[in-house]
C-alpha cells in the first residue's frame, strides 16, 4: 500500500493530484512540518530526512523529493501511464524535465524573489526570466509539457507555474495562463485541492 | 553513440567518469559557457540554458546531471551502476539522484552567497543539516545506495572534492574516506587522464 506523507497545501499536493490521476489505492497521512513563520514541528512520523513534505513508502521503499517520487510511481504504476517508461520515446525530455523542476525552475525564482542576483559559472540553474522564457517558448507550440499527452510533468512544472504565477512569483502570460487553465480544470486537480 | 557536451573542470567532468564507469562507446565535445563576464550560449549545446552537462545518443537529448545519470543507466544496465525499476533500492536511487539537484547544490549555494535559507518556502534546507543526512546514509554505507556503488555516488563524491577544501564545507571524516573510497576507482583516473589530454 502507498502511504503519502502530506500536508494540506503544501508540495505534497502534486503527489496527491499524481495518485488521483493515476487511480491507483494509497492512504495519506498528514503530517507537520516546520513552517516559514516558525510554527510547527517535524513530524517523528515523517520518514523524509528533513521532516519535508512530500515523502512516500510503498511497500518498504521509502522515496523523498517530488521528481523521485513522480518518477517511481509513473514508472511502476502503468495502467494509465502518466510518463513514458525507460526505453520509450519522450524518456530524454522527461527525465530531463524532472529534474529541471527542482534543480533550475524552483531555485531560480526563489533566488529572484529573495534578490539573490544569479551568478554565471556557480550556480547550477539560471537566471528567473531565463527560466520563464524556456517555459513560455516550450509552451507555445504544445498543449501538455510533453505534447499531446498528459504527464506527471504537467503536475510538477504545470502546476508549479500555476501556483508560482499566483503568488507573483512568475510572470503571466497568455501562453501559460491558458495551458494552467487546461490542467487545473481536471478532476484531479480538484480532489487534490479538497485534500 | 553518447556524445558528452562538455566544458573542462565544470559540472560535466563527472560524466567522463560516469561514461568510463559504463564502458560505451562515447565522445565529447567541448562548448564554450558563459561567465561572470557575460557571452552567449554556445549554439551546438542542446541544454536549454546553454549549460553543461548535457548529452546525446541517437538522437536523444538528456540535461540535468541527475537526469543524464539516471538515463545511463537505466539505459546501459550492464555496468551495475544504477538499480534499474523494481530492484529493491530503486526508491533510495531516485531520492538520492534528484536530492542532488533540489537539495544539496542548492544549500551549497546558498552557504556560498552568505544567505538564509527560507526554510518552509523553499525546496532545500541549510547545508549543515543537508550534509548531515549524507553522513547519517554513508556511515551506515560504504554508499549511498548501501554495499553497492552507483552513479548517485559520482554526483555527490565529486561535488564534495570539488567544494571540500573550501571553509563552507562541513569537515566530516566520513566524507573525507567516501570520497578516496569513490575517487580510487579505475574509471576515475582514466577520466581524469581523457579530461588532461
Amino acid at each position: 500500500m502507498i502511504t503519502l506523507y502530506h500536508s494540506p497545501q503544501t508540495r505534497s499536493g502534486s503527489i496527491l493530484w499524481l495518485l488521483e490521476e493515476l487511480g491507483v489505492p494509497y492512504e495519506t497521512r498528514q503530517v507537520s512540518f516546520r513552517r516559514v513563520d516558525g510554527t510547527g514541528e517535524k513530524d517523528p512520523a515523517n520518514p523524509h530526512p528533513h521532516g519535508k513534505v512530500p515523502a512516500l513508502t510503498d511497500d518498504g521503499d521509502m522515496l523523498f523529493e517530488s521528481s523521485a517520487i513522480a518518477l517511481y510511481l509513473t514508472d511502476k504504476y502503468r495502467k494509465t501511464p502518466m510518463g513514458p517508461a525507460a526505453g520509450e520515446k519522450g524518456r530524454d525530455e522527461y527525465l530531463s524535465w524532472l529534474a529541471y523542476r527542482p534543480g533550475v525552475m524552483e531555485p531560480a525564482l526563489l533566488c529572484r524573489r529573495f534578490g539573490i542576483a544569479h551568478v554565471y559559472g556557480a550556480m547550477g540553474w539560471a537566471p528567473a526570466e531565463e527560466v520563464e522564457a524556456v517555459l513560455n517558448e516550450h509552451m507555445a507550440s504544445r498543449d501538455y509539457f510533453l505534447g499531446r499527452d498528459f504527464s506527471a510533468l504537467d503536475i510538477l512544472i504545470g502546476g508549479g507555474i500555476f501556483f508560482m504565477m499566483m503568488a507573483g512569483m512568475m510572470a503571466k502570460t497568455p501562453v501559460l495562463e491558458s495551458y494552467t487553465t487546461r490542467i487545473t480544470t481536471r478532476p484531479a486537480f480538484a480532489k487534490m485541492m479538497a485534500a | 553513440m553518447i556524445t558528452l557536451y562538455h566544458r573542462p573542470k565544470t559540472r560535466s567532468s563527472r560524466f567522463i567518469w560516469l561514461l568510463e564507469e559504463l564502458g560505451q562507446p562515447y565522445e565529447i565535445k567541448e562548448v564554450t559557457l558563459r561567465s561572470a563576464q557575460g557571452g552567449s550560449p554556445d549554439p551546438a549545446n542542446p541544454h536549454p540554458h546553454g549549460k553543461v552537462p548535457a548529452i546525446s545518443d541517437n538522437g536523444e537529448v538528456v540535461w540535468e546531471s541527475p537526469a543524464i545519470a539516471l538515463y545511463l543507466t537505466d539505459k546501459y544496465p550492464t555496468a551495475g551502476i544504477g538499480p534499474t525499476v523494481g530492484d529493491p533500492t530503486r526508491g533510495a536511487y531516485l531520492s538520492w539522484l534528484v536530492y542532488y539537484g533540489s537539495a544539496l547544490e542548492p544549500a551549497l549555494m546558498s552557504k556560498f552567497m552568505n544567505v538564509a535559507v527560507p526554510v518552509g518556502t523553499a525546496g532545500w534546507v541549510e547545508l549543515e543539516p543537508t550534509i548531515e543526512t549524507v553522513v547519517k546514509t554513508l556511515s551506515a554505507g560504504p554508499y549511498l545506495l548501501g554495499e553497492k556503488f552507483s552513479a548517485a555516488d559520482i554526483l555527490y563524491a565529486s561535488t564534495f572534492a570539488m567544494f571540500g577544501a573550501m571553509p563552507i564545507m562541513p569537515k566530516s571524516p566520513v566524507i573525507d574516506a567516501y570520497v578516496k573510497r569513490c575517487l580510487d576507482r579505475p574509471a576515475h583516473a582514466r577520466a581524469q587522464a581523457k579530461e588532461a589530454a
